[in-house]
């Protein structure tokens, strides 16, 4: 499965704990620095399909003030798509860096 | 403002999220729905009172991608929808959704009318040519009839319709073992239309009828008339079928005979019932069913685009063609109609209208509705096939 931005946070924010709809929503903008701001319908549409791919699963249901929260983790397989797609990122990220460190020459 | 929802108070922002979540499944709905809420909530204002409309149009969106997502592909809709093929097993529960939702008759009735549809209307304006003046009208009655008919007018065509495809679509093939969870068959009562309301539909829709379409065959100054012509060379005779002037006085005749064969067959009607309602046999396999609210509505749909018809033939916008014959028989059965409603008013109370139809047309008792096979979820505990003597399955038959 092709990882969008969206989906590489939502991914990202069940790394290291459970969470439930409403803490991955805020976990996604912590980690975008407050620029990704899921909306209910796109969360849930990204849910379903990392747990159709195996990717997440369900841990727990809590009912807190009457609303039902349904907690999220990453699957070992999702653990190894987000561990993968970081090491790209961050090799395209040193070649990034390379690149933008030579000098540049001519232009138009 | 709030009102009790099951055992839980409903808030105006619950109303509007749920209403917007109507865009997801069914089935998605019955496992996410209530914690789906639970993150509008959280992500809302602590004094909202709606759903804000941008959140709302995303569910929108995103709802009919589940849906999407969740069915078959496009080549296997079309085969199940155009061509009845049995769905892959994997769709079952995609299936079910469809079969059991409300607008199941609509879709199935729209599926051979949009060809119809496009081939009088879309074709000629796709070509340049003349618009018809008929086809508007005619179009509105082609796509107004089904949805009149998601009203259950004709119920027991409904049941039928999806009775049937959810045999074919729903429960395990040859050599698949029953799966807990899956589907069944089990043993289920019959539901029968009462009298009461059964017979107040039949005797407001001929009496509607028999005025609208007395009135227009009365009137309606456009008819088709038969004359003779010129034969060819080797040909015996000839006549032409020309719009012409409308003469209703033999219609007239026409008329007065039908209400006279009406009265004596309500005549026979009452006499029968008076002989056989008393012998009637107790219906264990039987379940009465009023659906009021959905017969009103279907007469609400109904009699508008009859009237209209009926108008296009009163005006001479139409030839008069459809209206005698409609008057005809609606005076031909209203007065057995009245007679039912009468008896049906004044009579027992587990009165159903087929009782009526066995006593007042086929002259005999009516007989004991057997019990009938349904399409029923397999209980978790319990996969084996169950038999008359235990006829419920789990209560969630879709038809019998």
């Amino acid at each position: 499965m092709a990882l969008s931005e969206q989906t590489y946070l939502v991914l990202l924010a069940l790394a290291d704990e459970p969470r439930h709809g409403y803490g991955v929503v805020q976990e996604v903008r912590t980690l975008s620095d407050d620029r990704v701001k899921l909306g209910a319908g796109t969360l849930y549409g990204i849910l379903d399909r990392l747990v159709a791919a195996g990717q997440a699963e369900v841990s727990n249901e809590v009912v807190v003030e009457g609303r039902l929260r349904r907690y999220y983790r990453l699957t070992p397989g999702g653990r190894a798509v987000v561990e993968a797609h970081t090491a790209e990122l961050a090799a395209l990220a040193r070649r990034a860096r390379r690149v933008l460190a030579r000098p540049a020459f001519g232009g138009v | 403002m709030s009102r009790v929802r099951g055992a839980q108070q409903v808030d105006g922002f619950e109303r509007s999220a749920r209403f917007w979540l109507r865009a997801y499944p069914v089935r998605w709905r019955a496992v996410r729905g209530d914690e789906l809420i639970g993150v509008l909530r959280d992500l809302a204002a602590p004094d909202a009172t709606h759903l804000p409309l941008r959140e709302g149009l995303g569910l929108l969106r995103a709802g009919w991608a589940t849906r999407w997502r969740d069915g078959p592909p496009l080549g296997t809709r079309l085969k199940y929808r155009w061509l009845e093929l049995p769905i892959p097993p994997r769709y079952r529960e995609w299936a079910r959704d469809d079969i059991d939702g409300r607008w199941f008759v609509t879709r199935r009735f729209l599926r051979p009318l949009a060809p119809i549809l496009v081939a009088i209307w879309g074709v000629p304006i796709a070509i340049g040519g003349p618009p018809i003046d008929a086809v508007p009208a005619l179009a509105v009655v082609v796509v107004g009839l089904p949805f009149a008919l998601r009203f259950d007018l004709l119920r027991p065509q409904h049941d039928y319709l999806r009775a049937a495809a959810a045999t074919r679509n729903l429960l395990p093939r040859a050599g698949e073992p029953p799966t807990p969870g899956g589907f069944g068959q089990a043993w289920g009562p019959r539901p029968r239309l009462t009298a009461r309301v059964g017979t107040i539909l039949a005797g407001t829709g001929l009496a509607l009828g028999a005025v609208m379409w007395t009135t227009t065959a009365l009137i309606a100054p456009r008819g088709l008339a038969l004359a003779g012509c010129q034969p060819e060379p080797g040909a015996n005779s000839c006549f032409t079928i020309d719009p012409g002037p409308w003469d209703p006085q033999e219609w007239a005749a026409v008329a007065v005979i039908a209400v006279i064969v009406g009265l004596g067959l309500a005549g026979l009607a009452m006499r029968r019932t008076a002989r056989l309602l008393g012998d009637r046999p107790a219906q264990p396999a039987r379940v009465l069913v009023s659906r009021a609210p959905r017969v009103v509505g279907a007469l609400v749909l109904l009699v508008p685009l009859a009237g209209w018809q009926a108008w296009l033939e009163a005006t001479g916008r139409w030839v008069v063609l459809v209206s005698p014959w409609a008057a005809a028989i609606c005076l031909l059965m209203l007065p057995g109609a009245l007679v039912a409603a009468r008896v049906a008013r004044r009579g027992p109370s587990d009165l159903a209208l087929v009782d009526l139809w066995q006593i007042g047309v086929h002259g005999r008792a009516p007989r004991v509705d057997p019990w009938v096979v349904a399409v029923v979820r397999v209980p978790p505990a319990a996969a084996a096939p169950s038999g008359p003597d235990a006829p419920t399955g789990d209560g969630t038959a879709i038809a019998t």
